[in-house]
């Protein structure tokens, strides 16, 4: 393991108690240049976790409380008339920042929701016929709540594909709550962060991405995976992007752990994370038993 | 369309390789009908016609045949129920049914023309229209090609060898039972050159007929086509014995039934046996004559001939007052009509030697002519009275009928005369064509004594060569009213060739299908450990086949591993030893993490191998 | 007569309980073969002809031979998958069959069926080939003759390559759900109600309203702006749908599911949340997703009268 990746780690562990398997896979994310969805019931750190990532990760942060009454202008920006100038002046949205924090995702109105997913997808979004660029690298970090809490409004399949990831927080395990519970400095130590990661290091970190060997062996192992679910009708069938993410999200972990190959091991890691939101057949099912679809999805694949 | 133009011309040449064999009736039968089925589109009609034919076709058959003649009906049978099926050809289906009937055929071909030629041709001739039968299939038969057909069609054909070299014989010895019946059963109406009687013919002979007196060349006597030696003196069982080997004598093996059904109009001049040469005995396999005075045994298969062991020899020669009485039995219808015109003084000399020289020269004052194709006679009589042109069978039987008015005992005899010498193998080949008949008389000082009332009229039939003989009588070929001089085609060098292939499918005959039992149980015996049965060595061998088949097959569809896998799958096999197996969905580091925990002790194995693994193959 | 004793032991070899164990038989050809031997052996040994015998054995060994090719054209192939498809009744669809191999030769003229009340697998006599050239599916083309459920347990597969002697066959266990849906046929004999949204939505509905600062440009009422000097916004009240739902009673004809089904599918293009009401038995929430649609056409499949 590389020492920054160590450092990073290790620092996120200060912060986000307990939670090392997430912290990793959010960097898989990001390394893979994704953007994460996490989902959980409220009080689970989501927000904390995000944050943490963000200060680590030393980019333009900002951070959007969605709510019912937030219109796509608060994301985006505005045109302002300028009665004394005579001419429209754009005033920017919190999207023009590198580092997007999506609290509670499923808050927002649908139309506000969807200004941001294509503003993730595209990378750029449009203004009364002004293509606007946004800073890269661009990351989204989304919170959602589960389905079944009240005034929601869900995401439809179409725009949860555009999530590289979902994870899950969960609540800490024993000891680490009771050191949440009990510790006041906790919240301290997210205030004594620094930044470990900079802009031309995540540069490094990209193309090195880049170079890490994809073996036929396991292309073909993706793709078993691709087709089982398109050919069983417990599964919804996974798009090419999906197999596009599995492959880039296990580069990204192969990284991580300082391979410069991809292991089928990686591939099942990461691949709850990124197809869980993408593999279930019907909404109305919760993440947990979305995770152990995938994982059944796992037990029915031949790997060698 | 092709296909069955391919099947309409392996059924012409199946009638043109039979054509010496069935009636002239059943082939042009057989050609008509498949000449007709290619214009006859209408299918109510030609239903309606093939009912028709079918039961014509029955009644030919009936009508044609003697119930005795198995061999020829069926052949005639499945020849024209080849031409007739040919009428409804037109899905696979059809086609592979039409497949089965042309093997039946073929199987007769190899019967009644027991060359290796034929075989191979055959063989040849049926997988080709099986190529197509498949063609119409669908199947794709590229699919079939280069490796996978020959690891198909090779073994096939290698085993079917071994198996028939192990095949244990049931056969009593390597008799072809067909041909003594096919001999015996061909003097029927039929008065031609196919007309076979028994072989005549001495070394002596032979040396005489290609000018080879003096030579001491080892002959070998090959009877060609379906002749049957039937010794009638003593200089033919010492000619057929000569050079030929001889197996001691275990006759009691080789018992044969069999039937004499003699020419009806011939009956009361044929050889006397026994006194019973109209015997109509029994059916195949052969098992014993009726009165056991005789019985014929199989010298060898290799060189298809036979001669005859027993008290027969002493019997031809025999002669007592019920021999006698038959050899002197005449028809007494005309009489008197023939001894006004062939008896000029009514008195006869004493002595039978000098009656008999009286007769020959009164033979050979009437001058009767040779002619292959005479007109034809009611009877004797008649070709006495009223006829001049006939060929040995005529002049035979007059001769015998007038000796018998001379008052001497006669008979007649029906064998070969002549044949070919073959320089390439140092054998002799008699063919159809060297069919003759001739006459014994009985003479009191020197019993019975050979006359050849033929060679009376044409003297050249003795000492020619039966080809050059018939040649010189007819130099022309006949086509359509144009006589062509048959000088104009040289087949010498042809007739080399043909020469040179008649050897071949002898040797190949002899040596590799017409092997000797004996040989064959010798040296399975030698190759086998002591009291082995033979017909377990079939059994074994026919097992063998199928295991070295289903071997075959395995390793053909084996997939090639690299080396890495080979080395992966060794490795998994080793760790199964200590109780440990990979499932399907664990990925091989999980699994030695699994293997590190149970058998920590093969820590550095494990880790090497997983290193090699992964290394190899995603790296 | 004969029929009824094949689908007799059809029936008992496909409830085998065996992992895709392959039979293999002499098919109608392969026992006129078989005579035929026969027949040449008889005639071989009777007569004591050498050649009819060894014609014989040629025969037969190529007839074994086939026997091991037959056999060996369809061992090594492995089931893996099946598409379970969606298929209408009076429509064709292709069913997917994937495969695996242990065999380096591949495997050539296999004959994929199964059997079915609902559907009729259409051009029964063609075969399929897999080898490592072409991937390892196999497409066959369905007929939808009946609405209905059904699970299809064993998939039948059988090989008569290369001399159509043998019949090599082997059952598949799979686990195939297979819905016929109903026809798509336009009749309007059924009911339609609606029901109120239950979500919540944006209740503005005033067509023009005051300039917020942050609206867009194009919504500015120009017009009015022009007339009084002020910013107005035209709100638009997005026409959304009422949610459907379609109902019939507990014994509704065949003609009214056709009509359903096309109602279904003409909502699920035009965006409009429909749900189903099938007699007393079941219901399905408004909805509109590719899901939702599969779900109620599953439903009208399964609903029976």
């Amino acid at each position: 393991m590389k020492p920054i990746i160590q450092n990073f780690l290790s620092s996120a562990e200060k912060s986000v108690l307990g939670k090392s398997r997430e912290t990793k896979l959010a960097l898989c994310c990001f390394l893979s240049q994704g953007h994460l969805l996490i989902e959980d019931v409220p009080g689970t750190g989501k927000t904390t976790f995000a944050k943490t990532m963000a200060r680590l990760l030393d980019l333009s942060f900002a951070r959007i409380q969605f709510t019912n009454d937030l219109m796509p202008s608060d994301l985006i920006g505005i045109q302002i008339y300028n009665s004394n100038e005579g001419k429209f002046n754009l005033i920017q949205g919190a999207i023009f920042n590198q580092f997007i924090l999506a609290d509670e995702l499923n808050r927002g109105t649908p139309k506000t929701q969807s200004a941001l997913l294509e503003a993730m997808e595209e990378k750029q979004i449009t203004l009364d016929g002004n293509t606007l660029e946004l800073p890269l690298p661009f990351f989204v970090v989304a919170t959602q709540n589960p389905r079944s809490q009240i005034g929601t409004h869900h995401l439809p399949e179409s725009q949860l594909d555009r999530f590289m990831m979902k994870i899950k927080i969960g609540y800490p395990d024993h000891e680490n709550e009771k050191k949440i519970i009990s510790n006041e400095s906790h919240v301290e130590s997210f205030h004594d962060l620094k930044p470990l990661i900079d802009s031309s290091t995540l540069n490094n970190l990209f193309s090195e991405l880049k170079t890490i060997k994809v073996s036929d062996k396991l292309l073909d192992y993706v793709l078993k995976i691709l087709e089982t679910t398109r050919t069983h009708d417990i599964f919804q069938g996974l798009s090419p992007r999906a197999g596009k993410d599995i492959i880039k999200a296990a580069k990204a972990w192969a990284l991580i752990h300082g391979r410069d190959y991809v292991l089928p091991d990686d591939v099942q890691i990461i691949l709850p994370a990124v197809i869980s939101h993408r593999i279930a057949p019907f909404q109305n099912q919760t993440f947990d038993q979305d995770l152990e679809l995938t994982q059944t999805l796992i037990r029915k694949i031949k790997v060698d | 369309m092709i296909i069955k133009l391919i099947t309409a011309f392996i059924i012409l040449i199946n009638i043109l390789i039979l054509n010496q064999e069935i009636p002239l009736v059943v082939s042009g039968t057989t050609f008509g009908i498949l000449l007709l089925s290619f214009f006859i589109s209408n299918k109510s009609l030609r239903t309606f016609l093939k009912i028709l034919l079918l039961f014509g076709c029955m009644a030919l058959l009936k009508f044609q045949f003697k119930p005795f003649l198995v061999t020829e009906c069926a052949v005639s049978f499945v020849l024209l129920l080849s031409s007739l099926k040919f009428w409804e050809l037109e899905t696979e289906n059809d086609h592979f049914n039409m497949f089965l009937i042309l093997s039946l055929t073929e199987c007769s071909l190899f019967i009644l023309n027991s060359t290796f030629l034929i075989f191979t041709i055959g063989i040849l001739k049926m997988l080709f229209y099986f190529y197509y039968i498949l063609k119409i299939r669908n199947y794709d038969i590229g699919l079939l090609s280069g490796k996978r057909l020959l690891i198909l069609i090779t073994p096939s054909i290698i085993f079917s060898f071994v198996l028939f070299y192990t095949f244990p014989r049931f056969t009593q010895g390597f008799l072809n039972a067909n041909d003594l019946q096919y001999m015996i059963s061909s003097g029927d109406s039929k008065m031609d050159f196919s007309q076979l009687g028994p072989v005549n013919l001495s070394k002596e002979q032979v040396f005489k007929v290609f000018g080879l007196e003096k030579s001491n060349l080892p002959f070998e006597i090959l009877y060609w086509k379906s002749s049957v030696l039937w010794q009638i003196s003593d200089e033919a069982i010492s000619a057929a014995n000569s050079g030929l080997k001889i197996i001691e004598n275990n006759s009691s093996k080789y018992k044969f039934n069999y039937n004499v059904q003699v020419f009806q109009n011939m009956k009361e001049y044929m050889p006397i046996l026994d006194g019973s040469a109209d015997v109509i005995t029994s059916v195949l396999p052969f098992n014993k004559y009726t009165d056991g005075s005789f019985r014929l045994k199989v010298i060898s298969r290799g060189d298809l001939s036979y001669s005859v062991s027993g008290n027969y020899g002493d019997r031809l020669q025999n002669f007592n007052p019920l021999i006698e009485r038959k050899a002197l039995k005449i028809k007494p219808k005309r009489i008197e009509e023939i001894k006004e015109q062939f008896f000029e003084t009514p008195l006869l000399p004493e002595d039978d030697e000098k009656r008999l020289a009286q007769l020959k020269k009164m033979f050979v004052k009437k001058e009767f002519q040779y002619s292959t194709t005479p007109p034809t006679y009611s009877s004797i009589e008649d070709f006495l009275l009223n006829g001049s042109k006939g060929y040995c069978t005529h002049f035979a039987l007059s001769f015998a009928y007038l000796a018998r008015i001379y008052n001497i005992p006669s008979r007649v005899v029906l064998g070969y005369l002549g044949g070919e010498f073959n320089p390439y193998d140092n054998s002799v080949i008699v063919r159809e064509l060297d069919g003759h008949a001739w006459v014994e008389v009985y003479l009191k000082n020197k019993g019975w004594l050979r006359v050849d009332p033929t060679t009376l009229v044409v003297p050249d039939r003795l000492t020619m060569a039966a080809s050059e003989f018939f040649d010189s009588r007819e130099p022309f070929f006949t086509f359509l009213n144009i006589k062509i001089s048959k000088d104009n085609f040289n087949f010498k060098s042809l007739n080399n060739a043909f020469l040179w292939i008649d050897s071949l499918n002898s040797r190949l005959s002899g040596s590799m299908i017409n092997f000797d039992r004996e040989k064959q149980l010798q040296t399975l015996r030698s190759l086998t450990p002591k009291n082995f049965p033979v017909g377990w060595i079939f059994v074994t061998s026919l097992l063998a086949f199928l295991g070295i088949f289903s071997m075959l097959f395995y390793f053909f569809g084996l997939k090639k591993l690299n080396p890495n896998e080979k080395r992966y799958l060794k490795f998994l096999k080793k760790i199964k030893q200590y109780g440990m197996t990979k499932s399907e969905n664990e990925t091989a580091s999980q699994f030695v993490d699994r293997c590190l925990i149970e058998i920590p002790g093969q820590k550095k194995y494990l880790e090497k191998e997983l290193a090699h693994y992964l290394n190899s193959f995603y790296k | 007569m004969l029929r009824s004793i094949i689908n007799y032991f059809y029936d008992k070899i496909a409830g085998s309980r065996l992992d895709h164990p392959i039979y293999i038989i002499p098919t109608f050809d392969g026992l006129k073969v078989v005579l035929l031997n026969i027949i040449l052996l008889v005639i071989g040994l009777s007569y004591a002809n050498n050649y009819v015998l060894l014609f014989n054995f040629i025969l037969f060994c190529l007839f074994l031979g086939s026997m091991f090719y037959t056999h060996f054209n369809l061992s090594g192939l492995k089931l893996v998958s099946i598409t379970s498809p969606q298929i209408h009744k009076g429509e064709s669809r292709e069913i997917a069959l994937y495969f695996s191999t242990s065999n380096s030769q591949g495997h050539y003229f296999l004959k994929p069926s199964f059997k079915s009340n609902l559907v009729k697998i259409q051009n029964q006599k063609q075969t399929y080939s897999i080898s490592s050239a072409n991937n390892f599916s196999i497409k066959i083309l369905i007929h939808g003759e009946k609405r209905g459920r059904e699970s299809i347990n064993k998939i039948y597969l059988e090989t008569l390559f290369p001399f159509n002697f043998f019949r090599c066959f082997t059952f598949y266990s799979v686990d195939l759900r297979l819905f016929v849906f109903p026809e798509i046929k336009n009749g309007t004999n059924f009911q339609k109600s609606f029901v109120p949204d239950l979500i919540n939505k944006e209740s503005d509905e005033f067509f023009i309203r005051e300039y917020q600062t942050g609206d867009s440009l194009k919504r500015v009422d120009w017009k009015k702006l022009a007339q009084t000097n002020k910013w107005y916004t035209r709100q638009y009240v997005a026409v959304n749908p009422e949610p459907v739902v379609l109902s019939c009673d507990d014994n509704a004809s065949e003609e009214l599911l056709s009509s359903l089904c096309f109602s279904i599918h003409e909502m699920q293009t035009r965006n409009i949340p429909y749900g189903l009401k099938l007699g007393n038995k079941s219901f399905i929430a408004p909805g509109n997703s590719p899901f939702h649609l599969l779900n109620c056409l599953r439903e009208l499949a399964s609903y029976d009268n």
